[in-house]
């Protein structure tokens, strides 16, 4: 049943911060599956950003840089063996990305339209230009923008937030890739607009039959539109499953804080809950597991030790944790 | 955009103003009365003249009568007569004028052309040893003092080696010359004076570019560009140097000034026949006339220069053309 | 706060080693009468124009006087001219920027027009055009050349007070009635001291071009106090048969500006908060 198309084993990322060294991402290992959409779930800080960019190897080597790990993308190329060639090829082609804030990631000088026309003439340069054109008017209208002629000689601060996200959601799928990774695509947007792009963004993997990986701090949304979800903290891997079993019965104590804290209809009148305590400084981690200093089933073995990883099959998807709760 | 043009000029006026204002008050600067120090130096005027003068200059009426005929006198361009020569002072100007011109032109094309590359390129390739050795000339082209540098190439060009000329424009034989000779002699006249203006210029220019270009390579939207697989060509000719050289258009404007300021010394070294010179001279001799007037006019052009900078800028930032 | 920029100091080299250089000058200059082989103004004219020997180690000027001494006193002229302008530059420049700053409205426009009127003029020739009024010496050129480098300045201060009177302890300060003075002196400028620290060093680079130039020209320092700008101009008329003189003073005054470019830009990367090691 699974058709891994992007596998990524034992992947360490460093981060360069005042000259120390921090690790922002510890030995994550996950897969995505064809025509599914995965969302990486944490607080912010814990890593999943860095995950995201180290998939397309965008790491800048000023700031840090990925120390262990194999990316295999659709069974056959490790992604971070790639040269500079491949990588270009692979990047906003077959992989694509779309970042938190479409404000600084349109060029300001540039008009839309160019922005756009580019990802063709980069990729697919036997094209003309005026089927490129047509071809990425076209993608406007079906990413739900109005006048899209008119909108293609625009520059970026013409458009108002949801377009522009919009924009980069076209970038994402013009060449019809067969992962999009949506990093927090919606939190600088309105909650309305917010609505409106991920409900797009669930469509389009519908339609075009794409996987996306979609990462969020919010927790209802991962629900709501994904089919799987992992949960991380404090730059490791927490649990890992089927959005059912996650939102039914989580494993983890972290997830299920996480859940206790979401404002839902039956809580109504309750007063809010919220997890003690706070994400700890990259600098000096606890020992042993990363969340015992929060957890309310900490046991003593969690100070000293690192927990081992537990699977289990339910209905055909394999989930994991990590805790030592499972042994 | 219109606007914005508009706005800028309107803000002129009152630069304007303050300029005519500045050289007025710096011309009554000087303890005792201006006639009394003119014409003490000079001994050829008589006290006819120097009631003439002191009509003239209107130094018998109150401040404020001075000053709006010394104003009404700026818009005519009327500087009066210089005291060396009794010449028109904006006639001397006229001659002078072009040869300061076409230095600083040449000065600033071989400043801009050197200086983006150099910059663009440190930056790209930061902390090599590209990087390091043309941030060290950087630094000895801020620190060495021109006017000396100016006279050690005069010497070594000029004197030792005989290649260039070291004194004027023309040569003494250039009526004579076909027209590509006129031009070889020209260029040949132009070049030391070219290299010392552009000199410490190209320093500082390199090294913002550098700086404006290091911030553009470290933004959001180039690591997007760099995520939509875009060839390393294109992200940095089309979406980095478009914008790193946005702030570079204004810093040029206002390096006008240090660059036809900078004029006054080695136009003087090299006996270059330009504004600079003559407004030495006119300072060495006390010629006030022609002291005000260069002034006055190396702050309007400058004062241009920097408008049509801010003009272009608007032009090439669409945040600003398309409000 | 200022711990951590203490310490990023002795962790630059550049600055440590630009410091070194000027503090090794400041001491030629205050010790000149001890390092100094000859009186400076002595003068023997049987001893005219001779080349760098041992017993002149940088040769002898027009009027036989030893010019290794002549340089070694000219390194007084620099130095204090480089620190007076620069202070009376900073002192004008820093208040005028807090005060157009902080105050905005009609007293921010009226400082911002005159600053814009006076960076219109070529520095240079405005310093020309008041010496050429004014007798020419050495105070007149410190007090010109500070006069005329404080637009500079004011523009710089006053965009970083700009920036940082929206943050929220200014507000905070404002609201519970600090007054405006100590606002301005206690709150805001400490933030400031980088840029301060930074264009003060590079001032004074400045500002040593600037003297040797003027004293170059005639219009500065006159002889016989040894500048090393007006040793230049002896050079200039011997140029054919004493290099010496024309050669000496420049490195000196090259290398006393390149140190503090080099301290200046030492401490911008201190003073930097982008700087992340």
């Amino acid at each position: 049943m699974d058709n891994k198309i992007l596998e990524i084993k034992n992947l360490t990322v460093e981060y360069y911060r005042n000259r120390k060294v921090i690790t922002a991402v510890n030995n994550i290992s996950f897969n995505v599956n064809e025509n599914e959409t995965l969302s990486i779930v944490g607080e912010s800080g814990c890593g999943k950003s860095t995950v995201a960019l180290s998939i397309l190897n965008l790491i800048n080597s000023n700031e840090g840089r990925i120390t262990t790990g194999e990316i295999i993308y659709n069974k056959k190329y490790d992604i971070l063996k790639m040269n500079k060639n491949q990588l270009q090829q692979l990047r906003g082609n077959e992989i694509t990305i779309i970042f938190q804030d479409p404000f600084s990631s349109l060029n300001p000088v540039l008009t839309v339209g160019t922005q756009l026309i580019e990802i063709l003439q980069s990729h697919y340069p036997e094209l003309n230009f005026s089927d490129m054109k047509e071809k990425v008017i076209n993608l406007l209208s079906h990413v739900q923008i109005n006048d899209p002629e008119r909108i293609f000689n625009s520059y970026p601060h013409q458009l108002s937030g949801g377009q522009r996200q919009r924009i980069c959601i076209a970038a994402g799928i013009i060449t019809n890739p067969r992962i999009l990774i949506a990093d927090e695509p919606t939190t600088a947007l309105d909650v309305t607009t917010a609505k409106d792009i991920i409900e797009l963004l669930s469509s389009l993997q519908n339609k075009l039959k794409l996987s996306i990986i979609f990462i969020t701090h919010n927790l209802y949304i991962a629900f709501k539109h994904s089919h799987r979800i992992i949960v991380m903290y404090a730059g490791e891997f927490v649990e890992e499953g089927a959005t059912d079993d996650i939102s039914k019965e989580p494993k983890h104590p972290y997830t299920q804080m996480l859940l206790k804290v979401l404002p839902t209809l039956d809580k109504k009148g309750k007063k809010l809950n919220f997890i003690p305590g706070q994400v700890p400084d990259m600098l000096s981690l606890p020992k042993g597991c990363r969340f015992h200093p929060r957890c309310d089933k900490v046991m003593d073995i969690c100070t000293k030790n690192i927990p081992t990883t537990y699977e289990y099959i339910r209905n055909g998807i394999k989930n994991k944790v990590k805790c030592f709760l499972y042994e | 955009m219109l606007s914005y043009i508009i706005r800028r000029l309107i803000y002129m006026i009152p630069l304007v103003l303050g300029i005519s204002i500045i050289t007025f008050f710096v011309l009554h600067l000087t303890p005792g009365k201006p006639i009394e120090l003119m014409t003490d130096m000079n001994m050829k005027i008589t006290s006819d003249a120097r009631q003439r003068l002191v009509q003239l200059y209107g130094l018998d009426k109150p401040w404020y009568i001075q000053y709006s005929r010394w104003l009404v006198r700026i818009i005519k361009f009327d500087f009066g007569n210089s005291f060396r020569d009794n010449r028109p002072v904006i006639k001397k100007i006229a001659e002078r004028l072009p040869a300061t011109l076409l230095l600083n032109f040449w000065s600033l094309l071989i400043i801009f052309c050197i200086s983006i590359p150099i910059g663009v390129y440190t930056a790209l390739k930061k902390d090599t040893l590209f990087d390091k050795s043309l941030t060290v000339l950087v630094f000895i082209g801020y620190s060495v003092p021109r006017f000396w540098l100016a006279i050690l190439l005069m010497v070594l060009f000029g004197i030792k080696l005989g290649w260039l000329p070291i004194s004027g424009l023309r040569s003494v034989n250039y009526d004579m010359l076909s027209l590509s000779g006129k031009i070889i002699d020209i260029i040949k006249h132009l070049i030391l004076p070219v290299i010392i203006s552009a000199f410490a210029g190209l320093a500082g220019l390199s090294r913002y570019v550098r700086n404006s270009m290091l911030d553009v390579l470290s933004t959001e939207y180039i690591k997007y560009a760099r995520a939509k697989g875009l060839p390393k060509r294109i992200i940095v000719y089309r979406h980095a140097l478009r914008n790193a050289l946005l702030p570079v258009v204004t810093i040029l404007g206002l390096s006008l000034p240090e660059l036809i300021g900078g004029s006054f010394i080695f136009e003087t070294i090299f006996a270059y026949p330009g504004m600079g010179r003559l407004g030495y001279e006119a300072i060495m001799s006390r010629d006030y006339p022609v002291i005000m007037a260069v002034g006055t006019i190396t702050a309007l052009l400058t004062l241009i220069g920097n408008l049509m900078a801010d003009i272009t800028y608007a032009y090439v930032d669409p945040r600003i053309r398309y409000k | 706060m200022i711990k951590i920029y203490i310490n990023r100091f002795f962790h630059n080299r550049l600055a440590i080693f630009s410091s070194i250089c000027i503090l090794i000058l400041i001491f030629i200059a205050i010790f000149s009468n001890i390092i100094s082989p000859y009186e400076p103004n002595r003068q023997n004219l049987v001893q005219r124009l001779l080349p760098p020997t041992k017993q002149f180690i940088m040769g002898t000027d027009d009027l036989g006087r030893d010019v290794f001494s002549r340089i070694i006193y000219g390194s007084r002229v620099s130095l204090t001219v480089g620190a007076v302008a620069v202070g009376i530059s900073m002192f004008i420049g820093i208040i005028l920027g807090l005060v157009s700053g902080y105050y905005g409205g009609i007293i921010d426009s009226i400082i911002m027009r005159l600053v814009d009127i006076m960076l219109c003029f070529p520095t240079f020739f405005l310093i020309l055009m008041v010496i050429a009024f004014l007798e020419p010496n050495i105070y007149n050129v410190m007090i010109v050349i500070g006069l005329t480098s404080w637009p500079g300045i004011t523009r710089l201060i006053r965009g970083e007070v700009l920036s940082i009177r929206e943050r929220d302890y200014i507000q905070l300060a404002k609201i519970s009635g600090i007054s405006d003075l100590r606002i301005m002196f206690v709150h805001i400028l400490p933030n400031v001291i980088g840029p301060i620290v930074v264009n003060t060093t590079l001032g004074i680079g400045s500002a040593i071009l600037a003297e040797s130039a003027l004293s170059f020209l005639g219009l500065g320092v006159q002889p016989p106090t040894p500048s090393w700008g007006n040793i230049l101009t002896t050079g200039k008329d011997y140029i054919h048969i004493a290099w010496w003189l024309s050669v000496f003073p420049g490195i000196m005054i090259f290398f006393t500006v390149l140190c503090f470019n080099l301290l200046g830009e030492g401490l911008r990367d201190i003073f930097d908060p982008r700087t992340s090691g």
